[in-house]
């Protein structure tokens, strides 16, 4: 391939990848609970961290930076789900209740 | 004889890249669906909490299934029950269909299942130990 064409795939990932964190962004303040801000935003920011570093492997392409790209997309899906995990755990156990559209909510049923 | 090699522990690895396959497509998928939702003005989301039954799964496999679940921007795990097998999921497109959401799971719960045992169709109760 020529360079042109490996620096527009490249590119192109990392504006869609910003684009995703900028939808996030915008998520954060638009949705109605901690709940859904939490399974929203975590991971959908994952996805656009994801795309940038796609974009940079495809960039600067080399093997060790495929694996190195590869580890880190992995680590960042694990750690976001375990934090969103713990956030929405925590929110739980403090008393958050989810926004009053939540229907149904078998967990406020059965306590 | 398809349907045995499949059920048989050599076609382990071959499950597992299905399994992992299937799983980004429907990590994809989903975050593109939060996405749309987030960008179209005055749309709300329709969120909801079930309880699934997740009895028979070893430690390993609840903590993997918890991890998958979160990852998919559209649901989240908010609590365990280990004594009745049972976990409390949030779903973002839920619409009052409780039931549809629980399919979806337990159908990510089966595929976890064939993609992760040496022998999924024995169904013990047991589960790997990694």
């Amino acid at each position: 391939m020529t360079p042109e064409i490996v620096s527009f795939i490249g590119s192109a990932f990392m504006v869609l990848g910003a684009f995703i964190i900028a939808t996030a962004a915008i998520g954060l303040i638009k949705l109605p609970d901690v709940y859904t801000r939490t399974s929203a935003v975590g991971t959908a920011a994952g996805l656009g961290v994801s795309f940038m570093i796609i974009g940079v492997v495809v960039l600067d392409y080399s093997t060790l930076n495929l694996i190195k790209g590869i580890i880190a997309i992995i680590a960042q899906l694990i750690t976001s789900a375990i934090g969103s995990f713990m956030l929405a755990r925590a929110s739980y156990m403090t008393g958050g209740k989810p926004v009053e559209t939540t229907v149904p909510d078998e967990l406020a049923d059965q306590s | 004889m398809r349907g045995s090699f499949l059920s048989s522990p050599w076609s382990l690895p071959l499950r597992t890249i299905g399994f992992i396959g299937w799983f980004v497509w429907q990590f994809i998928v989903t975050s593109l669906q939060v996405v749309t939702l987030i960008i179209t003005p005055g749309r709300k989301p329709a969120p909801g909490i079930v309880s699934v039954k997740m009895d028979s799964l070893s430690d390993t496999e609840l903590t993997i299934l918890i991890a998958l679940i979160t990852i998919t921007p559209d649901t989240l795990v908010i609590a365990v029950d280990r004594e009745k097998g049972e976990m409390f999921v949030h779903g973002m497109f839920v619409e009052g269909d409780a039931e549809g959401l629980r399919v979806a799971l337990r159908q990510t719960h089966d595929r976890l299942i064939a993609g992760l045992r040496r022998n999924p169709e024995i169904g013990d109760s047991k589960g790997v130990e990694l």
